[in-house]
């Protein structure tokens, strides 16, 4: 409180704590007195309970060492789990813990999640790809588990949901995390493109996956980063009372200045160079597809959703591709939205 | 689309301007003319061309309906940076394409910043309010005292969804008292309404003008409405 300066914190965690709530910074408890203007202005706490400071703009994508440890353990436990779930039960599964004993005390808190896995599809395992589909009130879902992380998995989500659209205009919501991505769209999947490896070819790449995000609306996202850096964004500093109001604009509306009067612009193409290095991981996508190539598909159409798939449809943060032209999209949605979707 | 109100009838156009038949005028609000060029005069390298495309859309208008009268509902110009000669010609090379057309400018909060226009401009000064007909012509819907209001100001877009897409587009936004018709400039941009009651918002599909109101209320509200005694 004296003036002194601290350090950073994230806005996101700084802004769900309210005054008088503590949290341990630079190695001491602090109390939160007040947050304005991008300052937070703190005491030291008598309280000894604390949150911790968490740093979650900093999320690194699962490692491919990771990975392969996750599908190790799932391996160790998927021989109790497939034989669990094939042998006639007498009684409730989690009475038995049939696969107490083995393994860490983690695994084991996870193991009635994992059989419930195994019980409802399949484990996912390294040397097959696991595809779950589904079907709900929001659509038709694809639940994909290629274990390649985040960044990768939004590449090979647009990647997929492109290759899937380029035949049939259609749009697709998208949603991704470390274990797999879910493709949510408004007609029934065929399992064919799937299963035939088609989709899912590392052939033409490069020009499938920067028309992909042409389609989608990643590089609009990150031309807010770019016009904010070059200074085209306006915005208002820390302490600053009122900022420039008559040169305000979105990035959005930007970005579409841009693309229609000047589509060679550089600052377009920075957008669309970091979202191909940045977000999608385009090294990681080839060496995933590579692996995936000849790689058998197991296309399990579930009823509920399973352990992996759920916290995939439950996403909020999510992506759109579309390939539908505005004024038959525009008709399609009021037509669904008059249908009582 | 033809809309049907207790003071007449208007014609909503996909070009995002409104067609009032009895009097054969067109309605077009929000068209920051200059805007690109005042950003640039700022410092923000913004490319060229929006004010031109913003006038040839509305020559394009004018010849497909031909209208006696055009009424600018406010903001045509961006601010007085905008009130550059550059901008001024083109308006004035527009406004000498159609020399037998009316045109009036009613006083929007940019007009007031850009200063009066110069006499070559062919822009009649309409104040802040003007009667067509039934209608009241304003910037922006305002007070309640007037009659069914016209007006522009706050560039309206619209949120529709439906299942796993969502869209967001410019739109007219019709009130109570009031219909409020989305920006016609190329670099505009939007604010958000969410029609509420009795509103209804209309959205342009390129060709035609459809009703969103159903899909802008979002899937809850309109199983809630669904329930709702009628």
């Amino acid at each position: 409180m004296n003036g002194s300066r601290l350090g950073s914190v994230e806005e996101s965690f700084i802004g769900r704590l309210k005054p008088g709530d503590s949290f341990v910074f630079a190695g001491r408890v602090w109390e939160l007195v007040r947050f304005r203007d991008m300052e937070a202005w703190v005491r030291r706490a008598k309280s000894e309970r604390a949150a911790v400071s968490r740093w979650a703009g900093s999320r690194m994508p699962l490692s491919s060492e990771l990975a392969q440890s996750m599908f190790e353990q799932l391996e160790r436990l998927s021989g109790v789990s497939a034989a669990a779930s094939s042998a006639p039960r007498p009684g409730p599964v989690n009475s038995e813990r049939p696969l107490a004993g083995r393994g860490s005390p983690e695994l084991h808190a996870i193991a009635p999640l994992i059989e419930l896995q195994a019980r409802r599809s399949r484990l996912p395992v390294r040397a097959r790809l696991l595809i779950e589909q589904m079907t709900s009130r929001e659509g038709h879902h694809v639940f994909v588990y290629p274990f390649a992380g985040r960044a990768a998995h939004l590449g090979l989500a647009s990647l997929l949901a492109f290759r899937l659209a380029r035949g049939k205009p259609a749009t697709y919501s998208i949603a991704v995390n470390d274990y797999g991505f879910e493709l949510l769209g408004a007609e029934p999947f065929d399992p064919a493109p799937f299963t035939s490896g088609e989709l899912l070819s590392p052939n033409d790449l490069e020009p499938d996956l920067m028309a992909a995000i042409n389609a989608a609306e990643l590089i609009k996202r990150r031309f807010r980063e770019t016009a904010r850096i070059a200074g085209l964004l306006v915005q208002g500093r820390p302490g600053e009372r009122r900022s420039a109001r008559a040169l305000q604009a979105s990035a959005g509306l930007f970005h579409d200045v841009f693309a229609r009067h000047d589509p060679d612009n550089r600052l377009l193409a920075q957008a669309r160079a970091e979202v191909l290095e940045r977000e999608l991981d385009a090294p990681r996508i080839r060496a995933c597809l590579e692996a995936l190539s000849g790689q058998p598909v197991d296309f399990v159409p579930i009823e509920r959703p399973t352990p992996f798939a759920f916290p995939l449809m439950v996403e909020r943060l999510r992506e759109r591709l579309s390939t539908e032209a505005l004024g038959e999209r525009i008709a399609r949605m009021l037509a669904q939205a008059e249908r009582g979707a | 689309m033809r809309l049907a109100l207790a003071s007449g009838e208007l014609e909503l156009l996909p070009e995002h301007a409104v067609l009032e038949p009895a009097t054969r005028s067109l309605l077009v609000a929000d068209l920051h003319l200059g805007k690109g060029l005042s950003f640039r005069a700022q410092g923000l390298n913004v490319p060229a061309g929006s004010t031109a495309l913003t006038l040839e859309r509305l020559a394009r208008l004018l010849d497909q309906h031909q209208p006696a009268a055009l009424f600018i509902l406010g903001d045509l110009l961006h601010d007085a940076r905008a009130r550059h000669p550059a901008v001024l010609e083109r308006l004035s090379a527009w406004r000498h394409a159609y020399p037998d057309l009316e045109v009036s400018l009613l006083t929007g909060n940019h007009d007031r910043k850009a200063g009066v226009l110069p006499e070559s401009c062919g822009v009649r000064a309409a104040g802040t309010e003007l009667s067509l007909g039934a209608w009241t012509l304003r910037h922006d819907d305002g007070d309640e005292a007037y009659g069914f209001t016209i007006a522009g100001h706050v560039h309206p877009t619209v949120r529709i969804a439906a299942g796993v897409d969502a869209l967001v587009r410019p739109c007219f936004w019709l009130r109570e008292r009031s219909l409020v018709i989305p920006a016609f400039g190329a670099m505009t941009g939007g604010w958000r309404v969410r029609p509420t009651g009795a509103e209804r918002v209309f959205i342009s599909t390129g060709r035609a003008v459809v009703d969103a109101t159903q899909a802008a209320l979002g899937p809850l509200a309109r199983r809630a409405s669904a329930h709702r005694p009628s």
